[in-house]
């Protein structure tokens, strides 16, 4: 809501303020946070704009303190640019909402760059949460087989195979685990669960090894006469701790990815057939079903839990070691109210950065609207140049190595814009140290994944240390990728995007 | 799917229902709903079939002694009460014969028209005792959402187009009122908020007394009600329900996907 009306009185600010620009040079004297939304601007201001930005070349804006000078600054610009949504430190925004002119835009890009067509996406507060949602259903009304609504479903897991073992729970309300399918003591009558017609629950879904597992799910039917109807059978297979673009479902034949999203293992009354009924991925399409024989379901290493020191789990192993787990709830997946304020990953979104900025600069200097217009029109065939070299290149790398492992969660745009995956990170924000847990998790990834390369960002030297000492050790490449500044190599948004794409080729897509 | 949606916004809006209910069994869920364009709180009842929205202020939900169970020693449970202490917990997951109240930005309006996510906040709380709502997941570890003891407003995120259960609790006897409120941003910019009380009853007694109870929030002004078409329906088969008229609203079908259902029998 604070977000809503800040954005608001952006605009107003926009439409309100046509004071013209005041500097010793003549130009438009334009403070931004970083180099890169400095060169944004300075594309589309050209030779009627000074674009500089607060935090210094190679400098890390999550973290960055300002100084004096930086008020003084702020206080002479005549247009101030900020990304926000927690890129910049709290100190910095305060820093520039305190001293900006009273009649210069001060303008917050992430979120006001929406209503030019910018993509966003939520911020992700804990990645193990940000995995498929995956439950038990029964569909159908069963009624050419006599079912009524007392009648009920019996689902029983009847084969596994694969390296470990799986255990799929339900933790009642004051933590107490209660067991549906349990291969650790082998599957007998005991691994079922009845289900009314049209219900459907969830489940946590526990593996203890990495690998493929394929399990079997048997309906019948029970109308309450003293025996079982058989409905059908279905496999499905489990991609746990690997790339599920690797494997091959039961049926042999293209592979149906399920990685997010809610999912529920089905049996369906009507048909007999037992497969995968997932929730729309868009609102208004139908909702799909899949056969089990087609389905490969994605367990990523971000659902690495460590097995706590409770004696109601020591069912899953020993306390301590790691397992991956479906969770049975992923409400907290997001921080409240918070956008992943990388926007500029996706060359579309920095299109929208550019569209905004150039309003913005026509507001507070009419006289150059035919200039800014001109190059902006310019700079946006150019970044659509840019959005296909990046769209092409990565196309080329094989989907299982499109894996990203990075310093920090920088790349969630990227990865959504271009078809990657975000397959760990060693913090969240650079401004955090990482944990032995998440150390440890991002070891697993990596060796789970056998990925070829990680990637470090030039700014984050420190930050990269843990990250190159993981790669070391399991002898991967190192390469860099631009997050959230240039270096000396990288001068520009399309420089840095170039790098980046060729890089992610170049680590990503030769041989492994 | 592009059909039913048209006839789904059709055949809305919906009738209030007139008659207060009390639902002590079965699948319900709060959230935001456009009724007459206009973004409103209620409760969608799935007891009945097709399901039914209700307004707030028609409706109570009861935690029966069925509902109440002993405070765990566990120290992670000890916002709940003393060990041993005896409360209502409504659980995040179905048992037969408790309410299961969750929350869900799913009405097919709602989630087309909003942007990312619907706060939720809880404005206030009045009742005998203190009200939490909590998520349990894998390992038991409680995560709070609400907590009447703490200050006001609280708020937690709904992301569009989900569905939510959690563990309601309540550690006296009486009635409950929630003063709740549902606030989104829409896709065209625009920004709708709604407040309503939503009732609640902890105890085996007249839950209907909870309607009775003034409303704190001047706020919940009821929708203004349109000829409804009256339905006749049977007696509920569990019995649960105290009202055995009301008003069928023929939409909301469309969105019973991810409803879900009691599991009887566990694993031995």
């Amino acid at each position: 809501m604070r977000r809503a009306i800040a954005a608001a009185l952006t605009l107003t600010l926009l439409t309100g303020c046509t004071s013209t620009a005041a500097s010793s040079d003549g130009k438009l004297n334009v403070v931004t946070t970083t180099e890169i939304l400095a060169d944004l601007v300075q594309q589309v201001g050209g030779e009627r704009v000074t674009a500089t930005s607060l935090v210094p070349p190679g400098g890390d804006p999550h973290s960055y303190e300002p100084t004096p000078a930086d008020a003084k600054r702020v206080a002479k610009a005549d247009v101030t640019f900020t990304n926000h949504l927690l890129l910049e430190p709290q100190s910095l925004i305060k820093t520039i909402d305190a001293n900006a002119a009273k009649d210069a835009p001060n303008v917050s890009l992430a979120e006001a760059a929406e209503s030019y067509g910018a993509h966003v996406i939520p911020l992700v507060e804990n990645i193990g949460l940000d995995v498929l949602w995956l439950g038990l259903r029964v569909r159908g009304t069963g009624k050419q087989r006599g079912a009524t609504r007392t009648s009920s479903v019996q689902l029983a897991a009847t084969k596994l195979d694969g390296p470990g073992q799986l255990v799929a729970y339900l933790t009642e309300s004051l933590g107490q685990p209660d067991r549906y399918f349990d291969s650790t003591d082998g599957l007998d009558k005991s691994d079922s669960t009845t289900l009314p017609p049209a219900a459907h629950t969830h489940l946590n879904w526990a593996f203890t090894k990495p690998g493929v597992y394929h399990l079997t799910l048997t309906g019948s039917l029970d109308n309450n006469d003293g025996k079982l109807q058989p409905l059908g059978e279905g496999t499905f297979t489990f991609a746990v701790g690997v790339d599920p673009h690797s494997v091959k479902p039961v049926s042999g034949g293209k592979a149906t990815v399920l990685g997010e999203g809610h999912t529920d293992l089905t049996v369906d009354l009507d048909s007999g057939q037992v497969n995968a009924f997932s929730d729309a991925k868009k609102v208004g399409a139908a909702q799909s079903q899949v056969p089990a024989a087609d389905v490969v379901i994605d367990v990523p290493n971000k659902a690495l839990v460590a097995i706590p020191d409770d004696p109601r789990f020591s069912f899953l192993g020993k306390a301590g070691s790691q397992i991956h787990q479906l969770p049975q709830a992923v409400l907290g997946k997001h921080v409240h109210g918070e956008i992943d304020p990388h926007l500029w990953e996706d060359v579309a979104n920095a299109k929208a950065y550019v569209q905004l900025m150039r309003d913005t600069l026509i507001s507070q200097d009419p006289d150059g609207k035919q200039t800014y217009e001109a190059n902006t029109k310019t700079y946006l065939s150019k970044l659509d140049e840019l959005d296909e070299y990046v769209r092409t290149t990565l196309a080329t790398i094989p989907a299982d190595r499109r894996q990203l492992i990075t310093t920090h969660d920088a790349f969630g745009y990227l990865a959504s814009a271009y078809e990657m995956t975000v397959a760990g990170f060693v913090v969240p924000n650079p401004a955090q140290e990482p944990s032995v847990e998440q150390v440890r998790k991002l070891s697993d990834t990596i060796r789970n994944l056998r990925v070829p390369a990680v990637f470090t960002e030039p700014n984050l030297a420190q930050r990269a240390s843990v990250l190159i000492q993981v790669a070391r050790d399991q002898g991967v490449q190192v390469c860099s990728l631009y997050g959230d500044t240039f270096d000396d190599k990288a001068r520009t948004y399309v420089d840095m995007m170039r790098h980046n794409a060729d890089e992610l080729k170049r680590c990503l897509g030769d041989h492994r | 799917m592009k059909l039913l949606a048209a006839l789904l916004l059709a055949v809305a809006p919906l009738a209030p229902t007139a008659e207060p209910v009390v639902i002590s069994n079965g699948h319900v869920d709060l959230g935001p709903k456009f009724v007459d364009g206009r973004w409103t709180v209620q409760l969608r009842d799935d007891t009945t079939d097709p399901a039914t929205w209700r307004d707030l202020d028609t409706v109570v939900l009861q935690a029966t002694s069925k509902a109440k169970i002993a405070v765990p020693a566990d120290p992670a449970y000890q916002f709940l009460g003393k060990p041993g202490q005896s409360i209502w917990v409504i659980p995040q997951v179905q048992q037969d014969g408790i309410v299961w109240p969750g929350w869900n930005t799913q009405d097919t309006e709602v989630a087309t028209k909003v942007d990312r996510e619907v706060t939720w906040s809880l404005e206030g709380v009045r009742g005998p005792g203190t009200f939490t709502l909590f998520l349990n997941s894998d390992f038991g570890k409680p995560q709070p959402v609400f907590d009447s003891r703490k200050p006001f407003p609280q708020q937690t995120g709904v992301d569009v187009n989900t569905h939510v259960h959690g563990n309601w609790t309540f550690d006296a006897q009486g009635t409950y009122l929630l003063d709740v409120a549902m606030t989104a941003k829409l896709t065209d910019g625009s920004s709708v908020t709604d407040r309503r009380t939503l009732h609640v009853y902890a105890g085996d007694g007249d839950a209907r007394t909870a309607l009775a109870t003034p409303t704190p929030t001047p706020t919940a002004t009821p929708v203004p009600a349109t000829a409804p078409a009256a339905a006749d329906t049977d007696s509920d088969a569990e019995g649960q329900r105290i009202e055995l008229w009301w008003f069928i609203a023929g939409a909301g079908v469309l969105v019973l996907a991810t409803t879900g259902f009691v599991v009887l029998r566990r694993r031995a």
